[in-house]
């Protein structure tokens, strides 16, 4: 009885705690701003996993990487530099990206701009306020096109936006005749607006010479590199399977703020692997956190597949039923079903087993693959393959493949005697029904 | 009559979108989509249903859903665990 007691008030506590982190979460995400970034962030992943493709083919064949005299597959090799150039102008270029992508986003959730003009208003004030002139050459810098410009191409994306539709608000723009087509007249209420947030960029960047991203990068750049450690997989972790533990969808909700970090990350390994670094040595254990890598090939894995086995082979019917419907889309990483149809959401019995498998999976799984016996991640895989390919595929090397059958084990060891619990209870529960339906058939 | 379900990127409720039309007479039409393209597609659908774990974005559902004129939802949680087309389906036309 005491045991019990203790048990409900842990649960409880949990469910505070997780009610407690996602209520600023949700007003966070919430705010059109927030919500701009993530979708245009989103927007962006097609064509980096795009250039991941290529990135891997160049890989495959370049003899520079590594320590290997040859690439892996040598018939590649002539191409290597060109499979290069895509992922240059592709991941290479993702702030580029994201100054269109961000300000459209950001249009659509205000619907005060359509979302055409917001592209060109977000693109000019973005190289206007990053490029002050060609070089020798006839080139412009391409560092702050890049992951370098990331952050800056949010600033300039949001600010644009907001000056621009303060500027509409406030009627500072060139009226035309009431007969004028809208088309036309649409061009010319833009120009004011365009014309100032344009004249601010360059009068920053060209006229005052202030380089931000260069600023950004010297102030945050080590900040940035420095923050992919066991400590932030460990508190992005638990934060995360602590808002599915009550049902909400903590990858969505809140790693993907991390993108932007995740994505730059992405990009110093890219870039280190360009340089000659063999696939073992790469600077970030996290990189793709957000969107791909090390969360999308563990999480799971731990959390839930454990879960899937022990219903499949339980002693109780409908649970062994259970387990059998949510095999496939687990196996693709849909774990909707299990977190509300068993359901595992709030469920007494296996929400602290759900969050201690998970974060200790993903823990052991950080310090696993930060050794140099396992490649990291330089691609972006989508999200929806299954666990065991994730790493061959984002990473190159085969091992990684046996990483999440690791936090996997992991799992089904923590979830035991929770399991064993949960199922005595519900064959109770069975056994219970069937006698009184039994009852109500005698009498 | 058309019913548009959302969630995180509309993979498990399109799940739900196949159980349900097979209760759905077929001048319904049924589709899932990401949350984060609701505002570009809404004009084209009746009734939003979102999914029980992007419900931290009701709010967001409601108020476009509010602006175009169209009816919306949130998706029961025992019936989406049991990916139950049929009470979705009730839910959807009871708006």
């Amino acid at each position: 009885m005491a045991s019990e007691n203790t048990k409900k008030t842990l649960m409880e506590r949990m469910t505070d705690l997780a009610m407690a982190i996602s209520a600023p979460l949700a007003k966070l995400a919430e705010k059109p701003a927030i919500a701009a970034i993530q979708n245009g962030m989103v927007s962006i992943v097609p064509i980096i996993t795009i250039g991941s493709v290529f990135m891997i083919l160049f890989v495959l064949g370049s003899p520079s990487v590594g320590s290997a005299e040859h690439g892996l597959l040598p018939f590649l090799e002539p191409f290597a530099e060109k499979f290069l150039w895509v992922n240059n102008m592709t991941m290479g270029l993702m702030a580029l990206y994201a100054s269109l992508t961000i300000p459209a986003s950001y249009a659509e959730i205000t619907g005060k701009i359509d979302s055409k003009t917001a592209c060109i208003l977000g693109l000019g004030t973005f190289l206007l306020f990053t490029q002050n002139a060609y070089d020798e050459a006839g080139g412009i810098s391409s560092t702050a096109l890049g992951a370098g410009g990331l952050f800056v191409c949010i600033i300039t994306s949001l600010v644009a936006i907001k000056l621009y539709i303060f500027l509409v608000e406030k009627n500072i723009t060139i009226k035309m005749p009431e007969n004028v087509p809208p088309n036309v007249s649409n061009a010319f209420t833009s120009m004011i607006p365009y014309g100032v947030c344009f004249t601010f960029a360059w009068l920053i960047r060209t006229i005052a010479g202030f380089d931000m991203v260069t600023w950004m990068n010297n102030v945050l750049s080590p900040l940035v590199s420095e923050s992919d450690s066991v400590f932030t997989c460990l508190i992005t972790m638990i934060i995360c399977a602590l808002l599915w533990s009550v049902g909400l969808h903590g990858d969505n909700m809140f790693l993907l703020m991390f993108a932007p970090i995740g994505m730059i990350w992405l990009d110093e390994n890219v870039a280190a692997l360009a340089a000659g670094a063999s696939v073992y040595e790469l600077p970030h254990v996290l990189a793709g956190l957000g969107t791909s890598g090390l969360f999308r090939m563990c999480f799971w894995t731990a959390g839930v597949w454990p879960l899937i086995v022990y219903l499949m082979t339980s002693r109780v019917k409908y649970l062994r039923t259970l387990g059998k419907a949510f095999l496939p889309s687990s196996l693709f990483g849909i774990i909707e079903p299990v977190v509300f149809g068993l359901p595992l959401a709030m469920n007494q019995f296996l929400m602290i087993p759900f969050i201690l498998s998970s974060v200790s999976g993903m823990v052991v799984n950080y310090l696993l693959m930060s050794t140099p016996l396992f490649g990291k991640f330089y691609a972006i895989v989508p999200w929806a393959t299954p666990a065991p390919l994730i790493g061959p595929l984002g990473t190159g090397d085969i091992k990684t493949a046996i990483l999440p059958f690791v936090s996997m084990a992991i799992g089904m060891v923590i979830y035991f005697p929770f399991w064993k619990l949960y199922e005595k209870d519900c064959q109770k529960r069975e056994e219970e029904q069937a006698a009184e339906k039994n009852a109500v058939e005698q009498a | 009559m058309k019913i548009l379900l959302v969630c995180a990127a509309g993979m498990s409720t399109s799940m739900l979108v196949n159980n349900m039309k097979k209760c759905a007479s077929s001048d319904i039409e049924i589709a899932a989509k990401p949350i984060g393209e609701l505002s570009k597609v809404i004009s084209d659908w009746d009734v939003v249903l979102v999914g029980p774990q992007v419900r931290y974005k009701y709010k967001d559902v409601e108020k476009i859903c509010a602006q175009n004129g169209k009816k919306s939802g949130l998706i029961d949680i025992a019936s989406y665990g049991r990916m139950d087309g049929a009470a979705a389906l009730k839910q959807a036309l009871s708006l």
